[in-house]
Parts: structure tokens; sequence; C-alpha cells
């Protein structure tokens, strides 16, 4: 295509950084799940791909794949929602229990958020792996505060709502944490609440007692609005790739997260991979990051919202 | 307790609105999971589970080197917020050895394993909702993914549960029939021979209540194959159909 020269060049540097690189390259992201391992050449193929803004499945280096999101695949959780992103697909179930606080935090309720692989997914390394994006979720979700905890108070000290966010990751084609989120936040976002009251206790003594509502359909939704969406900026050679399937992952030298939300603002950013990135790159991931986070949050709040009316009409 | 719960009403509706011999409402969805050779989501009632299948392939274990027949491994796992309160350790779980026991002694008669020696056929269950009889849903749910991933086997295996509440034989329990107790026996039958595969009980049980039990149990694996058959074959004519092979007319 272009004059081959100044490409042989680049290879052959590119081949030297090679060997250093397939040996880190099973420390590059414990978030990995590599089904095959890609040979040398797969690689190189993919990394040229990269810089020439062309890669395997087609799409330039800034385009995201499209995402699939069904609401509600189980009736029987408080909250759910299925997620297809390529080939990546996540399935996510929001339960929530009533239980007491945290002594250190008598007035807040909690949110949990917890990842397993799916069984034909476990294998060597999964157990490490689900543990790191429990991890990451809970970070981006949870200690991020998008959800306000002092509102799922219910008796101070005593009880207080418990969100579970449980996640099985069905199948992995790369960019599973970011996959993760956006089905968190439409699970989030479909969730019902049962509404209660706070009574005191019949028996007089000052203590106060629960009561549920009869009515089935008397729930409130949880605020969503400031739960942000994740994405995932991988780092391949000098270049910069969104939406990493699995094979680019593994050519990968570096991946920054960023976790954006409605507005526009940084809620929590990690890097995982032993590459190195400049400050001047940083700034320009983020710049990426933050148009991409546009597009993914009006994708999502559209099937939420066009959902929850529906919802609305049936009762 | 308080008042005793009624499961048959006066009109002879079930608490979830069924008559005692209709099955519950079945939806499936074959492939789900490109990766894996043979996949499937199904859904009986509320029940909602997915079977993933890999294989015929290589065997993993040393100990299965050299077998004449394809060794059938089975995985369980249920999700946490597959139950009606959220799961928190994932404890020894009685129903995990269960179905892993039925699925593979099971499946080791009907597929036919002589075709594949030295092999090995992978099949992961994961259960995402239960609302009882998860056993029989992962045993239908197994089938149809070998069918998906194109395994030979000697023919459909349908399950089906049936219990007797209040005097009558109820088929496909719920989840709260469940709770209220007595006989239940889920049998697994190849469709179109009748013969039994799978068959537990856990209860006392006349003898002539056994012999109608089970009758309603297999008259719910006959309408159950039939609701299957008929949209496989949709299913499968719709694939050829895109692959033009067969014309759409």
């Amino acid at each position: 295509m272009n004059d081959p020269k100044p490409q042989q060049q680049s290879q052959q540097q590119q081949q030297q950084q090679q060997t250093q690189k397939q040996q880190q390259q099973s420390r590059v992201g414990v978030l990995l799940f590599s089904a095959t391992s890609i040979s040398p050449d797969e690689s190189v193929f993919i990394r040229s791909g990269v810089e020439q803004d062309v890669r395997n499945d087609g799409r330039g280096r800034l385009d995201h794949r499209d995402f699939d999101v069904e609401l509600a695949p189980l009736p029987q959780s408080n909250g759910s929602a299925r997620l297809r992103l390529g080939r990546t697909q996540v399935l996510v179930g929001v339960n929530a229990e009533l239980e007491e606080p945290d002594s250190e935090r008598p007035g807040r309720g909690k949110v949990v958020c917890v990842v397993k692989s799916a069984p034909s997914l476990a294998g060597k390394g999964s157990r490490k792996r689900d543990v790191a994006l429990s991890g990451a979720l809970q970070q981006i979700i949870a200690d991020s505060d998008a959800i306000d905890t002092e509102a799922l108070c219910v008796i101070p000290g005593k009880q207080c709502w418990v969100i579970y966010v449980d996640v099985v990751v069905v199948d992995s084609d790369g960019n599973v944490l970011d996959a993760i989120v956006l089905a968190a936040k439409a699970a989030l976002g479909n969730t019902l609440i049962p509404s209660l009251r706070v009574i005191d206790s019949e028996e007089g003594d000052g203590k106060k007692e629960i009561e549920l509502s009869e009515d089935p359909f008397d729930a409130q939704p949880l605020d969503c609005s400031r739960l942000p969406v994740a994405v995932s900026l991988t780092k391949i050679g000098s270049c910069v790739v969104v939406d990493a399937t699995s094979q680019e992952e593994q050519c990968a030298a570096a991946c920054l997260t960023f976790a954006i939300d409605a507005d526009g603002n940084v809620c929590s950013t990690s890097k995982t991979g032993p590459g190195a990135v400049s400050p001047s790159g940083v700034i320009e991931m983020l710049k990426y990051a933050g148009q991409i986070a546009q597009q993914l949050h009006k994708k999502i709040s559209a099937a939420v919202d066009s959902d929850s009316s529906e919802r609305d009409d049936r009762m | 307790m308080g008042s005793k719960q009624e499961f048959i009403s006066l009109e002879g509706l079930r608490v979830d609105g069924r008559r005692p011999r209709e099955i519950r409402k079945i939806k499936f969805e074959l492939g789900v999971l490109p990766r894996a050779d043979g996949s499937c989501i199904l859904e009986q009632g509320m029940t909602k589970v997915m079977v993933a299948v890999y294989g015929p392939g290589e065997v993993r274990g040393r100990a299965d080197h050299g077998s004449k027949n394809a060794v059938i491994l089975v995985n369980y796992s249920s999700a946490a917020f597959s139950g009606n309160e959220r799961k928190k350790k994932l404890r020894y779980d009685k129903q995990q050895a269960e179905v892993c026991q039925a699925v593979k002694a099971t499946f080791e008669g009907v597929i036919l394993t002589r075709l594949y020696p030295q092999s090995q056929i992978e099949i992961f269950i994961e259960v995402l909702q239960t609302d009882g009889n998860a056993v029989c849903t992962c045993l239908n749910g197994a089938t149809l993914a070998l069918v998906d991933a194109g395994i030979p086997m000697q023919d459909y295996l349908i399950a089906c549960n049936a219990g007797y509440i209040d005097g009558t034989a109820l088929v496909d329990t719920n989840a709260q029939e469940d709770l209220a107790g007595g006989p239940r026996v889920p049998v697994a039958v190849l469709a179109r021979s009748q013969k039994i595969c799978h068959l537990q009980l856990d209860h006392k049980l006349s003898r002539e209540l056994f012999d109608e039990v089970l009758k309603t149990a297999m008259e719910g694996c006959t309408q159950i194959f039939n609701v299957l058959d008929t949209q496989i074959k949709e299913h499968a004519r719709r694939q050829l159909e895109s692959a033009s092979v067969v014309s759409s007319t």
C-alpha cells in the first residue's frame, strides 16, 4: 500500500520489543480471558493493522462495537440485564436484601458487587480474574458513591438495604470490564426496591419494626443518574484502540479504564499492564474516552427509559 | 402455621393458574454462545437455565485416556441471583450433586459415545433462575444444547416431574408446590420409545398412586417433547433457509 521501507524499519523495532513483550504477556492485565493464545505473527499482523487504522474486524481504532441489551430477563430478581458486546456476553442480577449495616456506617446501606465466570469459562486463573473484576466493578459502582447509600438506610444502626449486584460472565471476547459496567448500569436502572414503612413496635418498648408493602407492584426505582460507564483504552504498539477484542488484548502493552458519568466527569481510573503511557498520551486517551462515554450513556439510558415506560404502561 | 394454603382451587386451578395436567410455558433459544459447540437458554415457567456443550474434543484428564467411548463431563453452577434469597456462600450444594449425577449417568446412555473413542464431551450447566423442578429443566436444556452441537443421540431425552398434593397428581411443579411437601417423581424418558432413563422418588407413595403419578409425569414429558420438537424443526428450517439449502416457499 504505502512506501514499504518505513514499515519494514518499524517492524524490526517491533519484533525486538516483541520478544520482551511475549515474556510479559501473561501479566498484561489479570482481566484477560484468553481461550486460545495468539502467535507472534498474528500479533505483528494485529499491530500493523492497528497502526493503519484497520483492525481485524474492520473497525477503526476508535470505533466501539455495537451492543445489545435485554432488560429484566430474570423477573425473580429485583433488577437484571443481559448485555452482548460482540461475542462478549454478561448477565447481571440485582437483589436487595435487608441486613444489618456496617458498624462504622450505621446510617448507610451498602452496594456489593460480585463477578463470577460461567463454568464454561472457568479454568486456570479464573478465580484471580473474578476477584479482580469484582474489585474493579466495586470501585466503579460502589466506592464512587454513585448510588446514594444514605437513601438505603431503613433503621439507623439496625437495618438497611444491601444491594447485591451479581454478575455472570457468560462469554468473553475482550473488553469484559466495560461490558460488565454497562450491564450493571442497565440492571440497576430497572431495579425496583419494595416499599416499606418503619413503625413503632406493638410492644411499646421503643423498638421499631419494618412493614413491607403488601402490594407486589409497590416499589421504587433506584436513583442511577450518577452511575458512570467505563471506557477502556488499550495501548497496542504506539497506538490506542477502544473496545479491544481478546486477541487485541493479548497484543496490548497497557490498558487504561476511565469511568465517566453522564455529565462527562471522571469518576475513577485504573491502569493495568506493565507498559508505560506518557502524560500527554493519557490526556489524549481521556479525550477519546469522553466522546465514547457520551455515546454509551445515550444508548443505555434510552434502553432503560423505554423499558421503564413500557413497564409503567403495563402496570 | 397460619391458614393452610390451597393448592387446588375450587375451579380446579393451581396456584399459578394452570390445570393439574398442564405443563409450564416453554421458551428456548439455541446457539446463544457462539464459541461453544452447542448452547441454549431454556425457560420452563420461571425456571431458567443456560447449558453449553463443548465437544467432542481431546480428552484432558489422564485417567480417561484410552477409553473406548467418549467421556461425558458435567459442570454445574447456580448463579447467586438464582434463588429466592441471594446465595451468599458457594457451599456444597445438594442440588449440584443431584444434577451432575443425573445428567452424566443419563446422557452416557443416550449419547452415542461409541462413535467418539478417546474423546470427551463437556456439558456446562448454569442455573440462572429457579422456580422449582430445576433438575428436569437442566436435563431438557442439556438435550437442546447437544442437539445444537450436532452430537448424535439415540433420541431426545425429555424430563418432567409430577407431584401429588391435595389428592391430585400435578405435573411440572413450581417452587411453591415443591414446598408443600409430598411425593415428587422426576422422570426422564427417550421421547419416541418412551423408555425411562432417569427416575427418582424421595417420599413414601402407595403403588396405585405411584402408577398415577408416574403416568402423569410421562404425559408431561410427551407434552414437552411436542413443544420442543416443533420449535427445533422450525429453528433448523430457518437455518437451512438462511444457508439457501432449502427454499423459503
